[in-house]
């Protein structure tokens, strides 16, 4: 007599079944505008940006889900879902030099990420708007945030270096903008063009007045007197 | 007058389906292979869904020394670096009734195995665009427009670091506006943006700058960055993908196509089709050095 044949037992999850879509006119494919997996935002010593006429740490966000980044999903016995093992992503920014900035570093219940929809996350200066493809982001209060990370002693501040590059790097941001405004038509608009030229120059007394300031060359490299050549 | 035949009393279906018909929007660009990115291999059978990619300190990497006639060298350190990639499985199903299976004149197994296909090769681009943010060099604001300027600086970026191309430059809709703007409005030099021939598609490859040797693709699954939205130029290595090909334990009703696994299955019971894609590949950012992060505004 033939055994009956039982179905094997399923080890992961189910894939959730699509929702067949007849009316909606917006494309399936994006998430809601703004918003992204989840994500942890990273530091690098020496990436620094200007912006609300501070220097600021340019953070980096790394978007975590199975197989992207190095990440990769933590399952229980029954196949289902429970965390993500960052291990691997870690591993890669720290052989960068990259460190990441913990959800709440701001004290135990607080975090810079949050969920405004199941599945997609935003930092908490971006809020979404239901019902309309509307975000806004405050701008303002992200700088506030990425200064006190610096102030707080979480990331060192920049050292002089670091400054010297974002300098050069302005100055080649400030030529070019000149460069385009110079000639009308390169960028959108004659007004856009000089306003650029007088954004990154904002930037740049910022920079200039952080390079007076700073005392902090890093570690001296020292040498004896070099040989006298004839 | 009376006893007019009118629509409104003859035996009428509600209405037919036409003959023609349209897509629902969507990105449905394919970035494929580039030399940009780094084919980190397959991990089929290899006893890992983690793969290390190699960077090495060869081949002109290496300063030498002047030495005298005889004199005994000291050897150096070599230098070398590693990212890890791994590959994850990302999966889409639909189950289908029997009577909207058979009443249907369009949807068989045949044409959502080639949707879900589609589906598989545009979400690898999601997945590729994602990592843009990771990059620490970043140009640009979430408040100005993208311009042929900050492109030629990211190149430049690339180009003082070493990084082979050709480049790629992957950005949201909104650069492209930047970049077609600044074209359009009449850019006299020899900085011309050259648009592909032929019927303009919404995103996907769209052209390249010739002087400047980067190839430009758009998305719209770029990701947003403040207000704005972020892209990328990338040179050979920047990011790394790797992927598993699927085993096909049953080649009756599945179907593999290099990284992506189509299957069908059945509910008998409950007369329920069931189709399915997997996608297993794994993107990452390979070396930081080698992309430029460029934000502009949405």
């Amino acid at each position: 007599m033939t055994k009956p044949r039982t179905q094997p037992k399923r080890t992961v999850e189910p894939t959730a079944n699509a929702a067949y879509v007849e009316t909606a006119q917006t494309s399936r494919t994006s998430a809601p505008k703004g918003s992204h997996p989840r994500f942890y935002l990273a530091s690098m010593q020496d990436a620094w940006e200007v912006s609300s006429g501070k220097i600021v740490p340019a953070l980096m966000r790394y978007v975590v889900r199975d197989g992207l980044n190095g990440t990769q999903a933590v399952q229980n016995g029954g196949g289902k879902v429970v965390g993500v093992d960052a291990t691997v992503l870690k591993l890669n920014l720290s052989g960068k030099g990259k460190t990441i900035i913990p959800h709440d570093i701001d004290g135990p219940g607080t975090s810079y990420m949050v969920c405004p929809y199941p599945g997609h996350y935003v930092d908490r200066w971006t809020t979404l708007y239901g019902g309309a493809d509307l975000t806004t982001y405050d701008r303002a209060g992200y700088d506030a945030w990425r200064a006190g990370l610096v102030d707080d002693g979480h990331i060192p501040a920049p050292r002089l270096p670091a400054l010297e590059r974002l300098r050069g790097r302005l100055q080649m941001e400030r030529d070019a903008a000149a460069r385009a405004a110079a000639k009308f038509g390169s960028v959108v608009t004659e007004t856009e063009a000089h306003a650029e030229v007088k954004r990154v120059e904002a930037a740049l007394v910022v920079v200039d007045a952080a390079i007076r300031q700073c005392s902090d060359l890093g570690a001296p490299i020292t040498g004896g007197t070099a040989e006298v050549m004839a | 007058m009376a006893n007019e035949i009118l629509t409104s009393n003859l035996e009428r279906v509600d209405s037919i389906l036409s003959s023609t018909r349209l897509l629902l929007l969507a990105d449905r660009a394919i970035m494929g292979a580039h030399p940009a990115i780094l084919e980190a291999g397959d991990v089929a059978g290899t006893g890992s869904n983690v793969i290390k990619v190699r960077r090495l300190g060869l081949d002109g990497y290496n300063a030498l020394a002047s030495a005298t006639e005889i004199q005994d060298l000291t050897n150096i350190a070599f230098v070398d670096a590693s990212t890890n990639v791994t590959v994850g499985r990302y999966s889409v199903s639909h189950d289908a009734s029997t009577i909207s299976m058979g009443t249907d004149p369009e949807l068989d197994w045949a044409r959502f195995a080639q949707s879900l296909l589609t589906d598989a090769l545009t979400y690898e681009t999601t997945l590729a665009a994602a990592l843009a943010t990771g990059f620490s060099d970043s140009l640009g604001t979430d408040a100005t427009e993208m311009s042929l300027t900050t492109l030629l600086t990211a190149t430049s970026t690339l180009e003082a670091a070493n990084v082979s191309g050709p480049y790629l430059f992957v950005g949201h809709s909104a650069h492209i506006r930047g970049l077609r703007l600044e074209q359009l409005l009449g850019v006299a030099g020899q900085m011309q943006y050259q648009p592909p021939a032929g019927v303009q598609v919404g995103t996907g490859y769209k052209g390249r700058v010739p002087v400047i040797d980067v190839d430009v693709f758009q998305t719209n699954r770029s990701p947003s960055s403040g207000s704005g939205y972020a892209g990328m130029l990338v040179g050979q290595g920047a990011i790394a993908r790797a992927h598993m090909t699927p085993p096909v334990s049953d080649p009756s009703r599945q179907r593999a196509m290099g990284n992506i696994l189509i299957e069908y299955g059945r509910d008998p019971g409950a007369t329920i089709d069931q189709y399915h894609a997997h996608l297993y590949v794994g993107f990452v950012e390979n070396d930081d050095a080698r992309g430029v992060q460029i934000i502009c505004k949405a």
